[in-house]
């Protein structure tokens, strides 16, 4: 081999390099674009897809760390289980029954409040702040000062009905009176985060669209469901997407106020799945529950996405 | 159609007072510009006109009516925003027929009301679209459309045309012109621009601060300002200004510069030895040509404009321009002999700024 | 064995030998919040004096035995090595060691201590905790109250629903309560079930085989039901937790109170209303059955985890030493582990009523000893508040128990 033909590979290999390297430092359009999307990709990779996959995979285990045996695939025993489970429809129906009850509760109440702090009184400041405070408290702070109003011995609750002449109940006693206290304190909880998103939503209406409708002829009422109400509807889905969610995962309000009692009456499918995760240490049996939760957002959110997309495609 | 009548009108914010007390009589089917600088009060003016804005103070009268306490649809108006407000939820169509709509019309009649307005300004293909799907020319000529479907007695304009380009600016102009003649309806119509003013008005209202400053024809306001602020306002470029004072039967510019003030006609008469005046000259009255009275200036810039040359120089301490035709091109630096009609002069008073006659 | 603990001394020594504060080991005790930490720092200060290179530091766990296991699942199926040495309920020992939690104590006897406790620690013939202190189920009553309707302390629950009925009825009071007891849906409310139960000669479990009887269970639901109804509990019993019924007791709104051993010391303390007026006795049992109350205690388990294991377990035996068992006797009104303590002349001059307790102790019995205790404990906890809350009837109650249990002890 010559001298000059060893340079000349030599020069070659360096050359590759180069290539390589200037490729890298200095990438053509498609690759900077997969090097640009790699860590979000690798970052929603590792807190959501392999977790959801994780969570998949247990829930076909009979997984429990207290018989101390080791894990065991058992196909679909798990939502089998879950079908002759009292205690799991139960904690299902009470879940979308408080979804059900308490997003259209606190959307209605929320809007009230939105369009209350939007007037363009005096009055405005202190509605801005007694809606940031309900939002602003954690919510098992909630659970719990509310679990006080509802006591049956000390609560205010039964206080107020007793001064006006009215009998007092024990509201923990009866599933329905337990139920009817946990929507209404998830409903007073949520329509303040309601009201925020709203309230942003009706701040970005421009004003000369209600002078428009005056001068066209339309009165208050008119304008509401004319203009402020189809022009609120995309902040409205988005804020019912993060209620819905949220209302689906419903755990500490309940599980402060009534622990799921009385008996199981109150219980959630989220407490449901702590007790069968942290204080049975099911693994299997609670992913599976898991599992049926992350279905049922996934539904939903679906609907919601479709109205929205639906919505565009028409403009 | 209607006339509108303001009668001391007042509107205050607090203790600041907007519009301060002006009177206005706008006769059935004119067109009337409110112009001058933002902050004069012209948009507050219209907006009370339309119900928008309360009234603090005086009369507004629509036809016949005192409207003063009427909410907007009680008075029988339209309106075109600056921003257009269309409602962007609905189609062009939902647009233009809402008013008729709300007012129960029947759906035979306003589609027939709708698709003439459409037809009248050429935006019958356009009916199915939403206000997002548009360009602003379009929005603009919807939101109009949007004011003619129902007839009014007046139309009110609020700067409709400040989100245009130049250009779709002079085209859109010409069509509310057109617009105009075709229907005839009394338009008040409130802008900053005095181009848009000098071509669209039949009269002119000049606002400053909150007051009146002068009412009249676009000839009268240019021909005749009322003060060295209408003066200024009216006509592009802008009226120069330079100080004098009157000496043994001239104008004195203190830096050699001189006129005879019996040249100046009329507002000669009140010129008594020594006061002090503000000389109002418009560039496009000095003159290349020969002439008995003139101004020994040096040329400081020149902006050839193809079909102008703007020379500025400075007279007494004022910096002027002048107008001349395309071929004269003074080099800076040069000292130039600049004619003037002197009958053309205005002279103002240096304390009030109005006009002295 | 002996050649690895040999090494580990040998090297245990050279690094002492080397560089002394390197050899110091850092032991950590989890602790209830509730059970008196500033006693037991007493004791580990003692600990640390004897023990120079091995600090003891304290963490503290929630209130009740529920949070506290709550927590502790969370930290062990971590594998996580922060703790050391853990006090645990009763109930858990069987679960944590299940779970292979817990470092057995090899070859350790626990014959020593009450009979209960060494049943309690020894799981699969191996000892996998120590017992920290006793407690049991105990019928608080109003001596006074008693002595002035001429009221001996019942024998049963029926005598106990009398004499509560003659008592309030008496005292004319809205605030006097015939008896307190624990309706929540919480860990008291097990043994608020199995009294009764017990009581009738029943069990839950035998040798991990689901031995239920329904019959005894619906018995013991309506008699609970029955209080509530004849209004010798009050109406909202279902709301009632342990600490509650120490408290209303506490403040002399209570005849009767069925309580743990923690609510006399308190009882007799600053602030109560019923100082020198109160009595202990053995909870009633149903006509025609024994007498039978309800095992507390807590047991100091080594975290397997931990990786200070020798140092660990000689921590867990001083804790659970005779010694410190007196200590704590005295100074935190701890009911011993040790029989003999019970008629120690020190003990019994801090404690007089412990003479009145060992027998209550000695003859009180376990709840299920399973891996899946917490589940045995949901299914009834909740079936007894669903009860007293009007949810369920006694019957229903006692079916869905028994159905529930054979699902879990399959």
């Amino acid at each position: 081999m010559t001298v000059t033909s060893r340079l000349e590979q030599v020069a070659e290999r360096v050359e590759t390099r180069r290539a390589m390297l200037s490729r890298l430092l200095d990438p053509d359009e498609t690759t900077l674009g997969a090097l640009l999307l790699a860590p979000a990709a690798v970052l929603l990779g590792g807190v959501i897809v392999y977790p959801v996959c994780k969570l998949l995979y247990t829930s076909f285990l009979d997984l429990s760390l207290t018989s101390g045996a080791p894990a065991r695939f058992v196909g679909l025993a798990n939502f089998q289980q879950m079908l002759e489970d009292p205690v799991f429809w139960q904690a299902t129906w009470n879940t979308i029954l408080i979804t059900l009850i308490t997003v259209p509760g606190a959307l209605v109440v929320g809007l009230g409040l939105a369009l209350l702090a939007n007037l363009p009184f005096n009055i405005r400041w202190p509605v801005r702040l007694s809606l940031l405070i309900p939002w602003a408290l954690p919510l098992s702070f909630a659970g719990l000062i509310f679990a006080w109003f509802f006591h049956s011995e000390y609560g205010v609750v039964n206080d107020v009905l007793n001064r006006v002449g009215l009998p007092g109940a024990i509201w923990f006693n009866s599933p329905r009176l337990a139920f009817a206290a946990i929507c209404l304190t998830i409903t007073w909880k949520a329509s303040s985060f309601m009201a925020m998103i709203i309230l942003a939503g009706l701040q970005t209406i421009p004003r000369s669209l209600y002078e428009a409708a005056d001068v066209d002829g339309a009165g208050r009422v008119r304008q509401f469901f004319e203009i402020t109400l189809p022009l609120l509807k995309p902040t409205i889905v988005v804020a019912l997407i993060f209620r819905t969610i949220a209302a689906l995962q419903t755990f500490d309000i309940p599980y402060m106020m009534t622990g799921g009692g009385p008996g199981t009456s109150t219980a959630t499918l989220a407490m449901y799945i702590h007790q069968n995760t942290v204080s049975f240490l099911d693994l299997g049996y609670g992913s599976a529950l898991a599992v049926v939760m992350f279905i049922l957002s996934m539904c939903v959110t679906a609907v919601y996405l479709r109205m929205i997309s639906g919505r565009e495609g028409a403009r | 159609m209607a006339s509108v009548s303001l009668c001391k009108l007042d509107k205050s914010y607090g203790s600041y007072r907007v519009v301060k007390g002006i009177d206005l009589e706008i006769a059935d089917g004119e067109f009337v510009v409110l112009v001058g600088p933002s902050g004069c009060g012209k948009s507050t003016t219209l907006r009370m006109i339309a119900g928008l804005e309360s009234i603090t103070g005086g009369e507004i009268r629509i036809g016949e009516r005192v409207v003063n306490a009427l909410p907007p649809r009680e008075r029988d108006i339209a309106m075109v925003f600056q921003d257009y407000a269309l409602y962007p939820h609905k189609t062009v169509r939902e647009n233009m027929g809402f008013s008729l709509k709300v007012r129960g019309a029947s759906a035979e009649e306003a589609e027939a009301k709708v698709a003439a307005a459409a037809n009248m300004l050429g935006i019958a293909h356009l009916l199915d679209r939403r206000p997002g799907q548009l360009s602003g020319g379009q929005r603009q000529r919807v939101a109009m459309g949007r004011a003619i479907v129902r007839r009014p007695q007046v139309f009110l304009f609020d700067e409709p045309l400040s989100n245009l380009d130049a250009k779709l600016r002079g085209e859109v102009r010409a069509e509310i012109k057109r617009l105009h003649r075709a229907i005839g309806t009394t338009i008040v119509y409130v802008t900053h621009d005095q181009v848009e003013a000098m071509t669209l008005a039949d009269r002119i209202v000049i606002l400053r601060g909150g007051d009146i400053e002068q009412i009249g024809t676009p000839d009268e306001v240019y021909n005749n300002p009322a003060s060295v602020f209408v003066g200024g306002f009216v006509g592009s470029p802008s009226m120069n200004f330079a100080k004098a004072k009157a000496a043994g039967g001239l104008l004195d510019f203190a830096d050699g510069n001189r006129l005879p003030l019996a040249a100046l006609g009329g507002c000669a008469m009140s010129a008594v030895d020594g006061r002090e005046f503000i000389v109002g000259i418009r560039p496009e009255h000095f003159t290349t040509a020969a002439t008995d009275t003139g101004l020994n200036c040096v040329v400081e810039v020149v902006e050839p404009l193809g079909s102008d040359t703007l020379v500025h120089f400075s007279i007494g301490g004022s910096t002027l321009t002048a107008r001349l035709p395309p071929q004269a091109r003074p080099t800076p630096g040069e000292a130039l002999w600049i004619g003037l009609d002197p009958r053309k002069i205005h002279l103002f008073d240096t304390s009030t700024e109005r006009v002295v006659h | 064995m002996k050649f690895a603990r040999l090494a580990s001394l040998l090297w245990c020594g050279a690094v002492l030998a080397s560089s002394p504060a390197f050899a110091e080991t850092q032991l950590k005790v989890y602790l209830s919040s509730q059970g008196q930490p500033a006693v037991w720092r007493k004791a580990l200060d003692q600990f640390e004096a004897h023990n120079p290179g091995i600090k003891v530091t304290i963490e503290l766990g929630g209130a009740t035995s529920d949070l506290q296991a709550q927590y502790l699942n969370t930290v062990m199926s971590a594998k996580d090595s922060s703790l050391d040495v853990l006090i645990l309920d009763v109930i858990r020992p069987a679960q944590f060691a299940a779970a292979g939690w817990l470092s057995p104590f090899a070859g350790r006897d626990l014959q020593s201590y009450l009979r209960p406790y060494a049943e309690a620690n020894t799981v699969d013939g191996k000892v996998v905790a120590l017992p920290a202190f006793a407690d049991a189920m105990f019928l608080y009553y109003r001596k006074d109250l008693l002595d002035k309707y001429g009221l001996p302390p019942p024998k049963t629950w029926d005598e106990l629903a009398i004499a509560a009925k003659k008592v309030t009825e008496g005292e004319h009071s809205q605030d006097l309560q015939g008896l307190s007891f624990q309706g929540k849906a919480i860990e008291g409310a097990v043994c608020t079930f199995l009294l009764p139960y017990w009581s009738q000669g029943k069990t839950v479990v035998e040798g991990g085989k689901l031995t239920f009887d329904r019959d005894a269970a619906t018995k013991s639901l309506a008699l609970w039901k029955s209080f509530a109804e004849a209004g010798v509990a009050k109406k909202n019993i279902s709301e009632v937790a342990t600490d509650d019924t120490r408290k209303e007791f506490q403040a002399g709104n209570v005849v009767f109170a069925v309580n743990w051993g923690y609510a006399w010391a308190l009882s007799q303390g600053d602030g109560s209303a019923v100082v020198g007026k109160v009595g202990v006795a053995r909870l009633p049992a149903v006509a025609g059955g024994e007498q039978s109350s309800c095992l507390g205690g807590w047991e100091w388990g080594v975290s397997a985890y931990s990786k200070h294991q020798e140092e660990a377990k000689k921590l867990a035996e001083y804790l659970s030493s005779p010694e410190v068992s007196k200590f704590m006797a005295i100074n935190g009104s701890l009911l011993p582990t040790y029989a003999a303590l019970y008629t120690d002349s020190e003990v019994n001059k801090a404690a007089p009523w412990f003479a009145d307790a060992v027998p209550v102790v000695r003859t009180a019995r376990a709840r299920p000893v399973t891996p899946r205790y917490n589940e045995v404990s949901e299914v009834i906890r909740t079936t007894v508040n669903a009860v007293l809350a009007g949810v369920t009837t006694p019957a229903d109650g006692a079916a869905q128990i028994e159905n529930r249990l054979k699902r879990i002890l399959r």
